[in-house]
C-alpha cells in the first residue's frame, strides 16, 4: 500500500535534506504527543541509511516546512509517515547508486552504501550521501518502497530520544518561554455562548482587560500578579444568557431525544418468523482527555503582520486555517510550529488555547503572549467525549447463532476539529462571538474508519449485519474526537452482547467467538490470550471473582488485539490483571508499540472503573480532579502483554487499539464476577451496589424482546 | 520581599511577592522547569518536590516559609543517578509530564527503604497521576532501582 501522505509531498526532497555534512534531517509532518513516534521515525531513517541516530535530525510539524501529513491521530503515524519515509530513503539509495554507477561506468549492484558513505570498486575518491545529494539534488519522484532495508544495520529498539530530557525536566511547550513573554489568562463565561457583560467593570480594569465580542482575557508580565488580577476581574464580569446544563442533559439517556442525522452502514433485514430476537441496550457517558498538563501556547504578531504560534496541536496545517479564518489573513502569513505538550488523547484544547494565545497577541504586536489554561479550563472547556447509547438486536437461528445483529446508535459527534468546517471550530472565536449552536454535528466517512460508526460492524461471522447511527448535537455541550471515537461504545456493546449470547446459547465466551470467526490473525490473539490466562480453569461465575475476553480489530484494519480481564468484586471492582495479546503486523519500534498499547489498556480501564463527567454542585462540567477522578497507582492492574510480530505484513496502527476490547474484557469479567450483566458504564461502586442489591434488569438469561 | 531558599544544594535568595508559590518560584524566578503545574490544588503531583527530605506540594507551599529548609527538585538529579538511568533503561513515560514529580516521591520512598516492596512504591506514587498509562513502566523501574 503506498502512504497517502505521499499525495502532497511526492519527492525525495519533501522528506530528505542532506544539506548539513553528516547530518541526515527528516521532515514529517506528524508530531510527537508523548507516544514516541519521532524516535520511530530516526529509526527507520537510520536504519535504510546505516548512519547512526545521533547524526540524523527531525523536523516535525512546521507549516510550510515539513510536509501536510494531516492529523497526527487514528493510529496512523507509522502506517503512513514511517511508510513514506521508507520509500522516500529506499528511492534515494535506488537514484544515488544509478547516478554514481553511470557516473563511474559500473554496474548499479557494484555500487555499496554504508555508513552514509558509498562504495565503488577501483575508486578512491569520497562519494557520500551528502556529496551526491550536493551534485544530483533530491527532486526524485518517490517509488515504492523496496522489500528489506538495502544496509545490514541491526534493527534493535532505538530508547526514546525525547525521553531523557523529559525525565530530566524540560522540553515540553509549557516549559518555554521568551525574553518578551506576556502571560494572559481567558476569563471565562460559566455556559457555552453567555454574552459578556462589562456595565460592572471599573474604568481602570479596562487598561489591563483585552475584550473582544464576549472574549475577555487579563495579561501581565507577572504569573502571580495575572492569576491575582484574573480572580479580581474575573468576578467582576457579568454574564447573561448561554446554555444552562442540567444533570439531566449529561445523561446518555437524554440524547434519544434530540433530532438526529442518520447515517447507516448495511441494510436493515427482515428476520425469518421462526428466529427468536434478543435486545439488550449498553450506553456510556460522557468523558474526559484530562491530561496531566494543561494546555499551552505561545503566539507572537511581528510589526509585519506575521503570526508565529508555536502549538502543541495534533494538526498544524489544520490549525494555520482554522487562524486564517478567525484572523481573515492569507495562510501564508501564518507559521504553527508544533512542541510537544502533555499526553495527547485526542481532540484536546490544543488548538483552542493556540487560538486564545493568538487573539490575544494581536492586541501586543511585538511581545510573545503565553497562554497556559488552568485546570478548572482544561476540564470545563476543552471538547467532550460524547456519551452514547446503542440498541442492540439480533436473530439466532437453531443452534443459537446470530443469523443477524444490528446496531442502533445514539451519539453526538467525534469530529470538531480545525479542517471539519470553515469556522467556529476555535473556542475563542466561539466565545467572542456568544455562539450558542455549535457547527453541525459530523460523520467521519468510511474512508477515515467512521466516528460513531467506527467498529459498529462485529467482526463475527454473521449472515446479515447492519449498523445505524442517530447522530445528536447535545445543547451545551462540545463533543469531538477521544482515543477511539466510537469504538469504545461500539465494542463494549457487541462484545458485552456476544458474551450474552454465548452465556444463552450455553456455550464457553471464547468457544462461542471462535465459532465464528474466520480470520486466522483474528483466531490466534484470542487462543493465544486464553492460553495465556489459563482461560480454561475459569471457575464458576457468581463468585465475586470474574474472568472476561473480548475481541476487537480496530477500524478493521489496525492491529488485532485480544484480552482478558480478571476482577474481584465487592463493593467496587477491583481490576487485577489484563492478558493483552496484539497482532500490529510488521513493527517498526516494539517497544513503541508496547508502551502504546500498555498505555491504551489503562486509560480504558480508568474509562471502565471511574469515568462519567457529571455536573458539579456549581452547575458547571468538572472543575477539579475531584469532580473526575481517574486511575491512580494502587489500583493499576498487572498486564501481560504479548505483541505478535508479523514481518510479511505491512505494519498495523497501535496507539488506539486496545481501548475496545479492555472494555470489553472488564465488562464480561464483571457480569462474570457479579452473574448479573451492567450494561451501563462505568462500573462504579454505585452501579454495583445497584445491582448487588436489585440487580440491574439484565440476568444471565435475559428475556426477548 | 526577599527569601533565602537553598534549592538543591544552592544557597539562593529570590525577590517574591509575600503570598507566592514555591511552584511558581521555582518555575519563573530560578527557571527550574522540572517541577510542574499541573492542578494547583495537591491533586495531581506533578509540582511534587523534597522539603527537608520529604514530598511536598510546591504548587501550594508559600515560598516565605521555606527558610531554612532544604528543596529538592528533579533538576537536583544527575542524569547518571540510578532512579533516572531506571527511568530511561524501562523507558518509563509516554509525554513524561507527570514523571519529575513522582522521581521526587520514589527518591524520597528509596531513601527510607532502598529495596522497597510493591505495594510501597503504589503507595508512596499514591499522590500522582499519570494519564499515558505509563504506570507499570514506572512501577518497575522504581523497584529495580533496589533490586539487588
Amino acid at each position: 500500500m503506498r502512504s497517502p501522505s505521499l499525495l502532497s509531498a511526492p519527492l525525495v526532497a519533501d522528506w530528505l535534506d542532506f544539506s548539513e555534512k553528516d547530518i541526515v534531517r527528516i521532515r514529517t509532518g506528524k508530531v510527537e504527543l508523548g507516544q514516541g513516534i519521532l524516535t520511530a521515525l530516526v529509526q527507520v531513517v537510520s536504519q535504510r541509511f546505516g548512519v547512526e541516530p545521533s547524526r540524523i535530525e527531525i523536523v516535525s510539524g512546521v507549516t510550510g516546512k515539513t510536509p501536510n501529513e494531516g492529523y497526527t491521530a487514528g493510529s496512523l503515524s507509522v502506517p503512513h509517515s514511517a511508510t513514506a519515509l521508507e520509500a522516500a530513503c529506499d528511492t534515494c539509495i535506488t537514484e544515488f547508486c544509478l547516478r554514481i554507477a553511470r557516473k563511474y561506468s559500473v554496474d548499479k549492484d557494484q555500487v555499496w552504501l554504508s555508513a552514509g558513505q558509498f562504495s565503488v570498486p577501483d575508486v578512491a575518491d569520497d562519494i557520500s550521501l551528502w556529496s551526491i545529494a550536493d551534485e544530483f539534488g533530491l527532486d526524485f519522484e518517490i517509488g515504492d518502497a523496496v522489500e528489506r532495508p538495502l544496509t545490514n544495520v541491526e534493527s534493535a529498539d532505538l530508547p526514546r530520544l525525547d525521553l531523557p530530557q523529559k525525565i530530566a525536566g524540560s522540553g515540553l511547550i509549557q516549559d518555554l518561554t521568551a525574553d518578551d513573554i506576556l502571560h494572559a489568562q481567558i476569563l471565562r463565561p460559566p455556559r457555552l455562548g453567555a454574552q459578556l457583560d462589562t456595565s460592572n467593570l471599573l474604568p481602570e480594569d479596562r487598561n489591563t482587560l483585552v475584550i473582544d465580542g464576549s472574549f475577555a482575557a487579563v495579561v501581565d508580565d507577572n504569573l502571580s500578579e495575572l492569576h491575582r488580577k484574573a480572580e479580581r476581574l474575573g468576578q467582576r464580569l457579568k454574564w447573561n444568557g448561554g446554555v444552562e446544563l442540567t444533570a439531566a442533559m449529561l445523561s446518555p439517556e437524554a440524547l434519544r431525544h434530540l433530532p438526529a442525522e442518520i447515517s447507516e452502514i448495511g441494510k436493515p433485514t427482515k428476520s425469518a418468523d421462526d428466529h427468536e430476537v434478543v435486545v439488550a441496550t449498553y450506553t456510556r457517558p460522557y468523558l474526559m482527555h484530562a491530561s496531566i498538563g494543561c494546555v499551552t501556547a505561545l503566539a507572537r504578531w511581528g510589526e509585519d503582520g506575521q503570526l508565529k504560534v508555536i502549538s502543541q496541536t495534533q494538526g498544524p496545517y489544520q490549525l494555520r486555517s482554522a487562524l486564517s479564518a478567525l484572523f481573515e489573513i492569507e495562510e501564508s502569513a501564518i507559521i504553527v510550529e508544533h512542541a510537544a505538550g502533555a499526553g495527547c488523547y485526542g481532540h484536546n484544547g490544543a488548538d483552542d488555547v493556540a487560538g486564545d494565545a493568538a487573539l490575544v497577541a494581536r492586541h501586543y504586536p511585538g511581545r510573545t503572549v503565553r497562554v497556559s489554561w488552568s485546570r478548572a479550563e482544561e476540564f470545563s472547556h476543552s471538547p467532550l467525549s460524547s456519551a452514547g447509547e446503542v440498541k442492540l438486536e439480533a436473530t439466532l437461528g437453531a443452534d443459537g447463532h446470530p443469523a443477524s445483529m444490528s446496531l442502533d446508535i445514539v451519539s453526538g459527534t467525534h469530529a470538531r476539529r480545525p479542517g471539519t468546517a470553515p469556522s467556529g471550530t476555535l473556542l475563542a472565536e466561539l466565545q467572542r462571538d456568544g455562539v450558542t449552536k455549535l457547527n453541525d454535528p459530523i460523520e467521519l466517512p468510511e474512508m477515515h474508519g467512521y466516528g460513531g460508526l467506527r467498529n459498529a460492524i462485529s467482526p463475527y461471522s454473521i449472515p446479515s449485519q447492519y449498523a445505524k447511527l442517530n447522530l445528536v448535537d447535545p445543547p451545551g455541550l462540545r463533543t469531538s474526537a477521544l482515543r477511539g471515537l466510537g469504538t469504545y461504545l461500539n465494542v463494549f456493546s457487541i462484545e458485552s452482547f456476544m458474551d450474552e449470547l454465548a452465556v444463552r446459547a450455553g456455550i464457553d465466551p471464547l468457544d462461542y467467538r471462535l465459532s465464528l470467526l474466520e480470520d486466522p490473525r483474528a483466531r490466534d490473539v484470542l487462543s493465544r490470550a486464553a492460553e495465556s490466562s489459563s482461560w480454561d480453569k475459569r471457575p464458576e461465575g457468581g463468585t465475586g471473582e470474574g474472568w472476561g475476553l473480548a475481541y476487537s480489530r480496530y477500524k478493521d484494519r489496525a492491529a488485532y488485539v485480544a484480552i482478558v480481564a480478571h476482577v474481584s468484586i465487592s463493593e467496587t471492582v477491583r481490576l487485577n490483571e489484563i492478558w493483552c495479546i496484539a497482532d500490529a503486523g510488521r513493527v517498526v519500534s516494539m517497544d513503541g508499540v508496547r508502551n502504546q498499547i500498555e498505555g491504551g489498556i489503562i486509560q480504558a480501564a480508568s474509562w471502565a472503573l471511574l469515568e462519567e463527567v457529571r455536573l458539579t454542585d456549581l452547575g458547571t462540567l468538572p472543575l477539579t480532579w475531584d469532580d473526575y477522578p481517574i486511575m491512580r497507582f494502587p489500583d493499576i492492574p498487572k498486564i501481560d502483554l504479548e505483541i505478535v510480530d508479523s514481518p510479511d505484513k505491512i505494519p498495523l496502527g497501535a496507539g488506539e487499539v486496545a481501548v475496545g476490547p479492555t472494555v470489553g474484557a472488564i465488562a464480561n469479567a464483571v457480569a462474570h464476577g457479579l452473574g448479573v450483566r451492567l450494561r451501563n458504564l462505568p462500573y462504579t461502586r454505585d452501579k454495583v451496589m445497584a445491582a448487588l442489591l436489585e440487580g440491574d434488569g439484565a440476568r444471565p438469561d435475559m428475556n426477548g424482546s | 520581599m526577599l527569601v533565602n531558599l537553598k534549592v538543591n544544594g544552592n544557597p539562593l535568595e529570590v525577590e517574591a511577592a509575600e503570598d507566592t508559590t514555591l511552584l511558581e518560584v521555582l518555575r519563573e524566578h530560578l527557571g527550574l522547569k522540572g517541577t510542574r503545574f499541573g492542578c494547583g490544588m495537591e491533586k495531581c503531583g506533578a509540582c511534587m518536590v523534597l522539603v527537608d527530605g520529604e514530598p511536598e506540594y510546591s504548587c501550594t507551599r508559600i515560598v516565605s516559609t521555606l527558610e531554612d529548609h532544604p528543596i529538592q527538585t528533579v533538576e537536583g538529579l544527575t542524569d547518571d543517578h540510578p532512579l533516572i538511568a531506571s527511568f530511561v533503561e524501562h523507558q518509563a513515560a509516554q509525554c513524561g509530564f507527570c514523571l519529575p514529580g513522582i522521581a521526587m516521591s520514589a527518591l524520597a520512598l528509596l531513601r527510607r527503604k532502598p529495596e522497597p516492596e510493591r505495594d510501597e512504591v503504589l503507595a508512596a506514587l499514591e499522590p500522582h497521576l499519570c494519564r499515558c498509562g505509563a504506570h507499570q513502566r514506572i512501577i518497575d523501574a522504581i523497584l529495580s532501582v533496589g533490586a539487588p
